[in-house]
């Protein structure tokens, strides 16, 4: 199983390059912004960016029809499909761990003041959750129907989950329940916050994993 | 002789085409030719063996053991190479020794880079910016590298000009020489088969047709140019199938000494691989 991450992030290796752009750009429109706001976004858009370089792999393995020679190999079907999941969340971690340190490291730059850890970690547990998430639902699309078609049922999914977003809140706003509510219940949740969120994406990924493996037990090659 | 696989009664069925009741075994010490036309069903009974995909029927044991049992123990004795199947070529010769040195225990560092060294294969380089050649001979240098007890290729001479090819085979009969390995190599290029292989068996449309030694196919098998009086006069039962020249009848035999004992036929050539095959297939009964 270490052979086939070591296999993924080898694959990345061309994205050096990129990755250093990247990262350079998110600094750039970090010091571009209005110093006073925290730098929120760079944990954000670095999660994000990491999240995509993460599946690349995906792309990798099915320009080279790979699919069959990596089953040949002494490796389970379970071990491919969790080397492949860590190596994905690995990277979201990676470039929300990233995203966190450029912020606090921009923020004083610009500021002068350190960021509130509580803010810190609100940002990096959202910021992992919000990715993983999108992640959790992107690769079980792919496992069961390829690159293209799979891109394609995870757009659907996503409108999906927007539209039941949107939904839900037109249902919370006939319920009268106001913003400073809402938000008021999350000042209250603020300590616990990121560990909620943390555990979500834990939960969220092992359940993505799971439906995975089941997509590629039954998959023949 | 004991087998390094057995394939018994194997069955899979597609809707467009169907592996019916495949069986064969491959001697240690032996290597065997897999023939047969594309689609003909070689890849179907590799994919079988290599336990990736549910076959409806049958038994496959690998090292006397069934695949199933003890998949990931089995696959660390079996050296792949597939056709059209491999890692990402954007990946150098060294990055595959990084890959296969955590995947196999067995991996053999010095052997690989022995093999790099022979075929003259770059290290730093991307398989990308390789020739076709040089890519199977990654491939080879891959498959032979974590001193496997059974080969299984797929057209692993493709592309591949003369003077490797002879060097690859060479490594192939090398490979066999202690009497406990054992080859089965897919190939369209019968010369090869001929060169290197002890068994020849040979699929159509899903069937196994035969399963014998090559010296019993080529010393046995000929071709019997008949007149169309004489071919009138052959016994259906004498003859596998014919095809019909623009002056003669090509009519493929299994027996050639039998054959001349009982007709009174002229000519009698000669039949390698590729002619049983195009016979076989083009002919009539």
């Amino acid at each position: 199983m270490k052979g086939l991450i070591l296999k993924d992030l080898l694959q990345l290796k061309t994205y050096k390059k990129t990755v250093i752009i990247f990262v350079l750009l998110a600094l750039f429109l970090v010091f571009c912004e209005n110093s006073q706001n925290p730098p929120i976004f760079i944990t954000v858009l670095l999660t994000f960016w990491f999240g995509m370089f993460g599946i690349i792999p995906f792309s990798y393995d099915e320009q080279a029809n790979a699919e069959r020679y990596i089953q040949s190999l002494p490796v389970t079907k379970k071990e491919i499909v969790l080397a492949r999941y860590i190596h994905v969340f690995g990277i979201i971690i990676v470039g929300a761990l990233a995203g966190t340190i450029l912020s606090i490291v921009s923020c004083f730059a610009t500021t002068k003041e350190f960021l509130d850890i509580r803010e810190v970690l609100i940002i990096f547990s959202t910021s992992l959750f919000g990715v993983s998430f999108l992640e959790a639902i992107e690769v079980p699309c792919f496992y069961k129907f390829g690159m293209e078609k799979g891109r394609l049922t995870f757009i659907i999914l996503i409108l999906m989950a927007v539209f039941g977003v949107v939904t839900a809140a037109t249902a919370i706003e006939s319920l009268n329940i106001t913003y400073e509510q809402i938000e008021g219940m999350m000042l209250k949740l603020v300590n616990i916050l990121p560990i909620i969120l943390m555990l979500l994406t834990f939960v969220v990924s092992w359940i993505s994993y799971k439906i995975s493996c089941r997509v590629y037990s039954k998959k023949e090659v | 002789m004991e087998n390094i696989l057995e394939i018994k009664n194997l069955s899979k069925k597609y809707k467009e085409f169907e592996l019916k009741n495949v069986n064969f075994s491959l001697p240690k010490g032996t290597i065997m030719g897999f023939v047969g036309e594309n689609g003909a069903g070689k890849t179907t009974t590799i994919k079988a063996i290599l336990n990736l995909i549910n076959r409806d029927s049958g038994e496959i044991k690998i090292f006397g053991s069934k695949l199933e049992d003890n998949e990931k123990e089995i696959k660390e004795n079996i050296g792949i190479l597939l056709d059209d199947s491999f890692l990402s070529e954007y990946l150098t010769t060294i990055d595959l020794h990084k890959i296969m040195k955590n995947i196999y225990k067995n991996w053999d560092e010095k052997l690989y880079f022995k093999y790099l060294d022979d075929f003259k294969l770059p290290k730093n380089k991307i398989v990308k910016d390789f020739s076709n050649g040089m890519r199977m001979k990654v491939r080879i240098a891959i498959a032979l590298s974590h001193h496997p007890k059974l080969l299984i290729l797929d057209e692993p001479t493709s592309g591949l000009d003369p003077v490797a090819r002879n060097e690859i085979l060479d490594i192939f009969q090398d490979f066999i020489q202690d009497e406990e390995n054992g080859i089965l190599v897919s190939s369209h290029i019968t010369s090869d088969l001929e060169r290197v292989a002890d068994f020849i068996t040979f699929i159509n449309e899903g069937e196994i047709v035969f399963s014998k030694t090559k010296d019993e196919i080529l010393d046995n098998f000929g071709i019997a140019k008949c007149t169309e009086e004489e071919f009138k006069k052959i016994d259906k039962n004498d003859f596998v199938k014919f095809r019909k020249a623009k002056y003669e009848y090509d009519v493929l035999i299994e027996n050639k000494t039998e054959f001349k004992k009982k007709y009174d036929v002229q000519v009698i050539d000669r039949a390698n691989i590729d002619d049983i095959i195009y016979i076989y297939i083009k002919g009539e009964k």
